[in-house]
């Protein structure tokens, strides 16, 4: 069986939005969707016709093109065509630039609102801005406004439906655009994904599978099949896919925590405490977003667990404390930390970590339960 | 009494294309250049940020303040706008000593109301062409217009008037013009972003004290609004057929100014993280954005960068107005300087700028402060994110502020060494311009985020002759907003125009003060009316508050 992903994905993955300050930032989706650029309802200005095809053609640097719809934009600021090309080119320079990609593609719609490609892009750079909420209003008015349901837009909603944690809504949208074309792999993988949300997750591994068995697979399939063995407690199948997603995406440091655990739960530690390394290197600028903080909290904590492994628990100490420092009330760490604290015959602290890991939700070994539960040693 | 300038400044003049040369004696040496008399003028004002734990944006605003001479007697008054909703503006009248009282009660002008949400941005201007200067005052909420009675009363017109903007609007600085030149003045409303109370998303570390404030890349922007005057009390919103509801905007700041010297006023937009706008004035009730044609609208590096305040002037003398910006810590305070047919050079590292790359600059001014005939500079700073310290970048919430010299068409930064008052570390948002006590020295005022206002009385010290031009329009409006001056001296020429909306949120003196160095005499003054009348006048003395009626 034939599995195509995007046809026009030569035209259009150039389109996604780059790293920003060398981070890429992960994203459910395995591609970008793609809506050709000349696919408004004008007719398109003949002026525009050159910087339209160096668009296509990937060649052209996203500086020159800026350039050349800067200098048409000076002489003619109410061209509709030529705001939603800046608007499109400034997506290719990277995250930096995704608001004024929006603003423009906004005064795109302003002057011309048939300009349906320019709601297409805006809505996927609120997408890439994290407004799933801004994302969908745009689809759907541009859903209601064709009559129609075209295939690519179906996709993008999905893909924000996905991103919004709403995953029957995303497994129903996949599902109808499958219906239209079976063939269709990102919508396979979001039904995939959606699956494994709504807990029916041999459904959604088996459709993962499928599409891991096909070629030129998407790192982001690879990324959610490796994680999915390895919440299935199969770290040796997840290595390898998970040892490929990174390659594809050596900015994603959740990604090489996950690679990092996979290895060390398959003994490989000098392998994970080589992948922790590498997870946010000494330098890396970071945002100030909970993906960040989260992404440090669990190197720290993986840090942890591969210095326990090797007994090395002074170590392990320092990299529990500064997990516990960025994510207070994690109920893993402060379990971790509980369990170090009775190796290192420190019950008292062992019994304040166990209270506080058991009122995050974690089960504790029969040891730290007993501190607890005996009387008068509560905390 | 007029005090005569106490220390002459040039020993020698150069004639430099057609302007007023540096001064030779530029000094070095720290002098007090301001001093803090916040105090001493009995001015109490503290901006109510009432800051929450869920961080909304418009906690980080700030709010404008404005100067005016609301009761007619030469003196500026002032009026600061607070913050939180529910908070109160003060009216402080200025009682021709140095000192001020709170007239806040009788005037009417306290726009308490809640309904409001966080108020906002100040423009001053007599809509109604009695003589008496009205207020304006936008919003994050329904905006208002006060008409001044005459009586030392405000009357709450806005609904009359059709001028409250969107009811949840987020707006900024505003401003009076006369972009018709009907003689009627106009209003310019500067909006922000598409962004509710609760549409609050959480940004920042999750950990407990690290939420922060979000960037404003993940909102929307919102269309500015222009209100035409209809003369008779009422206004038109103009703004899609005038060309300027762009919703790309994220307007901040907003300045006027005759960029191409056909005679009509244009506007220039500061948005923040978005490019700016330079609408050029059609002259048949329309504009046209021409900031990717001018070069205007982006940094150096092309990108666009986050717009706060700005002013328009001509800092080298050619006679153009150049464009100043100021922008977010980490970015250049950007100079565009006016090469003419509508182009514009970005000379802010040539031009010695380079030191406004560290702090995050609000509220700012071009304006003479040392009376040598060029125009010298000042910014406000301070963070948005009150918890940036926790994030360990090495950037500070409170900020000190920056102040330019001009020497030669060049920038000196003489922040440092211009007295302890321009030493503290502020969260400065709205400023603004005037001479307070009619000394000849201009003076600064400063309104704080959730911090107390700040005077800062101009010494005079090096400082040169002066003039102060309080234009009466006839025809025009009656300040004669939109107006050009030239002011010639035996040293050379100066091309002014009388805008008193510039800085962030603010609004400065109508009057129009022009520095005249070491000439005791201004052998020419002409004043290019919005009518297009072109008035003369030779020999005028120095060091006076001069009144110009339109003819």
């Amino acid at each position: 069986m034939t599995r195509t992903w995007p046809a026009a994905l030569a035209l259009i993955t150039f389109l996604g939005v780059g790293p920003a300050a060398g981070i890429e930032r992960p994203t459910p989706a395995p591609t970008q969707g793609a809506v050709p650029v000349d696919s408004a309802d004008t007719a398109g200005d003949p002026e525009l016709a050159p910087i339209r095809l160096a668009l296509q053609s990937g060649h052209a640097r996203p500086g020159d093109i800026i350039a050349r719809l800067k200098d048409v934009l000076g002489r003619r600021p109410e061209l509709a065509e030529a705001h939603f090309l800046l608007g499109l080119t400034y997506r290719l320079v990277g995250r930096d630039m995704l608001a004024e990609a929006v603003a423009e593609l906004r005064q795109a719609l302003t002057l011309d609102p048939s300009l349906t490609a320019a709601r297409y892009y805006l809505a996927q750079s609120y997408l890439d801005l994290g407004r799933a909420d801004r994302a969908r209003e745009e689809l759907e008015r541009a859903l209601d406004e064709q009559g129609d349901r075209p295939t690519e837009f179906l996709l993008l909603l999905t893909r924000v439906e996905t991103q919004a944690g709403s995953p029957a809504r995303a497994l129903d949208l996949a599902r109808e655009v499958l219906a239209a074309d079976p063939d269709r792999g990102e919508a396979r993988y979001f039904a995939a994904l959606a699956l494994i949300a709504l807990d029916r997750r041999a459904e959604g591994i088996a459709e993962l599978e499928q599409l891991a068995a096909t070629d030129m697979v998407p790192p982001d399939v690879m990324a959610a099949l490796g994680s999915a063995y390895l919440d299935d407690g199969r770290p040796a199948d997840a290595v390898p896919l998970l040892e490929q997603a990174v390659a594809a995406a050596v900015g994603r440091p959740d990604l090489h925590v996950r690679l990092a655990r996979a290895l060390r739960l398959t003994g490989q530690i000098e392998a994970a405490d080589a992948r922790l390394a590498a997870a946010l290197p000494p330098g890396t600028p970071l945002e100030a977003s909970e993906y960040y903080e989260t992404a440090e909290a669990d190197i720290a904590l993986e840090t942890a667990l591969v210095r326990l492994s090797q007994d090395r628990l002074d170590d392990a100490d320092e990299a529990l404390q500064k997990a516990v420092t960025l994510r207070p009330g994690h109920g893993p760490t402060l379990r971790h930390l509980a369990e170090l604290r009775l190796r290192q015959d420190r019950r008292a602290d062992a019994a304040r970590y166990a209270a506080a890991a058991r009122s995050a939700g974690e089960t504790l070994t029969p040891e730290l339960a007993s501190l607890l539960d005996a009387p008068g040693d509560a905390p | 009494m007029l005090a005569p300038p106490a220390v002459t400044l040039r020993t020698t003049t150069l004639l430099v294309a057609g302007t007023l040369s540096a001064p030779l004696a530029f000094s070095s040496q720290p002098l007090e250049r301001f001093r803090d008399v916040t105090k001493a003028a009995g001015i109490t004002f503290v901006h109510d940020q009432r800051p929450t734990p869920e961080k909304h944006m418009s906690e980080t605003f700030g709010s404008g303040v404005a100067w005016i001479d609301f009761d007619n007697d030469g003196y500026q008054d002032l009026y600061f706008v607070n913050g939180a909703p529910g908070s109160s503006n003060v009216l402080y009248r200025n009682n021709g000593d140095g000192t001020f009282t709170d007239v806040t009660a009788r005037a009417g002008l306290a726009m308490a109301d809640p309904r409001h949400g966080h108020k906002t941005g100040v423009a001053v201007g007599d809509f109604d062409n009695d003589g008496y200067a009205d207020i304006y005052v936008g919003a994050f909420g329904p905006n208002a217009l006060f008409r001044n009675n005459g009586d030392g009363t405000f009357t709450d017109v806005t609904a009359r008037a059709g001028v409250a903007g969107g009811a949840d609007e987020w707006t900024s600085s505003v401003g009076f013009f006369d972009f018709d030149r009907d003689g009627r003045l106009d209003i310019y409303v500067t909006n922000y972003l598409d962004v509710s109370y609760d549409d609050n998303p959480y940004c920042g570390f999750k950990r407990e004290g690290f939420r922060t404030y979000c960037s404003p890349t993940i909102f929307d922007g919102v269309a500015d609004r222009l209100f035409r005057n209809n003369g008779d009390g009422t206004f038109t919103d103009v703004s899609v057929k005038a060309g300027i509801a762009n919703p790309a905007g994220k307007g901040l700041g907003v300045t006027f100014c005759d960029v191409d010297d056909d005679g009509l006023v244009d506007i220039y937009v500061a948005n923040d993280l978005v490019r700016n706008f330079l609408y050029r004035n059609n002259g048949d009730g329309t504009f046209r954005d021409i900031a990717y044609a001018a070069g205007v609208g982006f940094g150096g590096d092309g990108k666009p960068q986050a717009g706060m305040g700005t002013d328009c002037g001509d800092v080298d003398g050619d006679g153009r107005p150049d464009l100043y910006v100021t922008n977010f810590s980490e970015e250049l305070n950007a100079l565009y300087v006016n090469r003419g047919r509508g182009l514009f050079e970005d000379a802010t590292i040539r031009l010695g700028l380079r030191s406004g790359y560290g702090p995050l600059g609000f509220g700012t001014k071009l304006f003479d402060m040392d009376n040598d005939g060029d125009l010298d500079i000042h910014v406000v700073n301070g963070h948005i994110v009150d918890n940036i310290e926790l994030y360990g970048t090495g950037v500070t919430y409170r900020m000190k502020d920056l102040l330019y010299e001009n020497v030669g068409g060049r920038f000196v930064d003489v922040s440092a060494r211009s007295g302890a008052a321009l030493l503290v570390d502020r969260v400065g948002r709205g400023q603004a311009v005037a001479d307070f006590d009619n000394d000849g020295h201009l003076d600064i005022v400063i309104s704080n985020l959730g911090g107390p206002a700040v005077l800062l009385k101009g010494t005079g010290v090096q400082a040169g002759n002066w003039l102060s031009i309080r234009a009466a329009g006839r025809k025009s409006n009656p300040h004669g907003l939109g107006a050009r001056v030239t002011v010639e001296t035996p040293a050379g020429r100066q091309v002014r125009e009388i805008n008193n909306v510039a800085s962030y949120l603010s609004a400065n003196d109508l009057r129009l003060h022009v520095g005249l160095g070491t000439a005791r005499t201004a052998t020419r003054v002409e004043i290019r009316w919005p009518s297009g009348q072109v008035q003369t006048l030779t020999n005028v003395a120095a060091n006076q508050v001069l009144t110009i009626t339109e003819p």
